[in-house]
């Protein structure tokens, strides 16, 4: 039988749970942190993970950031985000026009600033051929990295 | 010629056993504790969030729909309770709260109180309920988008989308002590396969799950990922890799034993859980999902009513 007793005892835990749940969400989001740890890249081609914390930490790969992340001209800047720069990039960012707006002239080959998939191609597949390290790349090989 | 009886059932009155259906429901919440800990110590407060709201709204929608319907109120059979806690496992732990709230609300009022309520839904309500919304909203559901920002010791990544994407090579890496305690990537309260079996046994233990579905449905996954993985031993990964991720261990013993959805006799029992495993496996490596057994589950659940055709025949003739 369902006594009344139980029906009180849900309404309680009902209650104390909901509390919980509130407080839950309200105080411990999970927010995405100042270094990324794992990256997603959606794109045409299916979605990409990247572990970022792997590649960066000391534990890991131990690279710096600027073997992947570009220097800034005549300032030390933390490095930022793949799209701030290059395309697509998120709505509302016009600038920069020019690799020029940040890079003095010798530091790069061509001010056109490049898109973003040709720019972490290059990126990953450079890197990971120099150390003969990761997933094999090639024009039959999307499917090492890109999930569709 | 003399035939012994065959059955023989005193008169009135009877002693009532003193367990009914929220002395079940209670003791499947119990069942269900130990994975939801482990899943709470691995991805701490915003899992803890997640199980407390689901199981809070999911009471929330079988009052306000037992009210609204003037059935009587059946929250107190904590029904509802086990439904919002096995649904809130399998979420990821960084789903929106109004993402929870609409699963529970699909879970209790389509899953359950649409056909009648406790013992009339021909799906495991969770279940069905994870299945509308993944299709729904597909990327809250995909672990590796939902948990990038959560820091992990083990490896980065939901193992069943790993294997399907790049073979078992992919996987090859991962202890399977690691998938046993629960350090992989994956639901709420769903990734320890160790905590759900030790939850699993106390239920067959204390006769609240017959044996038949879970072992059925585990000897069906086991043989069917063990022919795969012997004919393509790179392209798809081991039996006890499948056995111990993904939602193998909570679909065994808290899914695919839902009481109004799975049958009663034995043999349509262990052709049950044997037809989920065997689905789970065949959708898992040839289907288009990485995890095949919300859709096992719900076929096999389709085909509950058929299974349960098969039975002893009555005693005796109809006139």
């Amino acid at each position: 039988m369902i006594s009344q007793k139980h029906r009180m005892i849900m309404y309680g835990v009902t209650v104390l749970l909901l509390a919980v749940a509130i407080v839950g969400y309200a105080a411990f989001p999970v927010k995405a942190p100042e270094e990324p740890i794992r990256l997603m890249y959606h794109t045409n081609a299916g979605k990409v993970l990247f572990d970022h914390q792997t590649h960066a930490s000391a534990l890991g790969f131990a690279l710096s950031c600027t073997d992947c992340h570009h220097l800034h001209a005549g300032e030390e800047i933390e490095p930022v985000s793949c799209a701030m720069c290059h395309p697509p990039r998120p709505s509302g960012m016009e600038i920069p026009e020019s690799c020029l707006d940040c890079h003095m002239t010798d530091e790069i080959e061509d001010p056109q600033i490049m898109k973003r998939s040709d720019a972490l191609h290059e990126q990953c597949m450079s890197c990971h051929e120099h150390y003969g390290k990761g997933p094999s790349f090639g024009p039959d090989e999307c499917a090492k990295c890109h999930v569709m | 010629m003399n035939r012994p009886k065959k059955l023989i059932v005193s008169h009135a009155p009877f002693w009532h056993i003193g367990s009914a259906v929220p002395e079940r429901n209670y003791n499947t919440l119990i069942a269900t504790l130990p994975a939801a800990l482990v899943g709470i110590g691995i991805y701490g407060a915003p899992a803890l969030a997640v199980l407390c709201l689901s199981v809070a709204s999911a009471i929330g929608w079988e009052f306000l729909l037992t009210a609204i319907a003037k059935r009587p109120n059946t929250v107190g059979d904590g029904n509802a309770a086990v439904i919002g806690m096995i649904f809130g496992m399998l979420l990821p732990a960084t789903v929106p709260w109004w993402l929870v709230v609409t699963g529970t609300f699909v879970a209790i009022v389509i899953g359950k109180q649409i056909f009648g309520g406790i013992g009339a839904n021909p799906f495991s309500p969770p279940v069905l309920a994870y299945a509308i919304l993944s299709v729904a909203w597909r990327v809250y559901f995909d672990y590796d988008a939902q948990l990038l920002n959560v820091q992990v010791d083990f490896a980065p990544f939901y193992p069943l989308g790993a294997a399907k994407a790049f073979g078992a090579g992919a996987v090859a890496d991962i202890p399977l002590s690691d998938l046993l305690i629960g350090r992989q990537i994956g639901g709420a309260g769903s990734t320890s396969a160790l905590a759900l079996l030790i939850g699993g046994i106390y239920l067959v233990a204390r006769g609240y799950v017959r044996w038949e579905i879970p072992l059925a449905f585990i000897a069906g996954l086991f043989i069917t990922a063990t022919m795969f993985h012997a004919a393509h031993p790179e392209a798809y990964a081991g039996p006890l890799f499948h056995l111990f991720t993904g939602f193998s261990m909570i679909g065994a013993f808290f899914l695919a034993t839902d009481d109004s959805a799975s049958p009663v006799n034995t043999l349509p029992m262990l052709i049950y859980g044997a037809v989920g495993g065997i689905m789970t496996m065949l959708i898992r490596n040839i289907g288009a999902y990485p995890e095949g057994i919300i859709f096992a589950i719900l076929l096999i659940n389709l085909m509950n009513p058929l299974v349960d055709k098969i039975r002893p025949k009555a005693i005796g003739k109809v006139a």
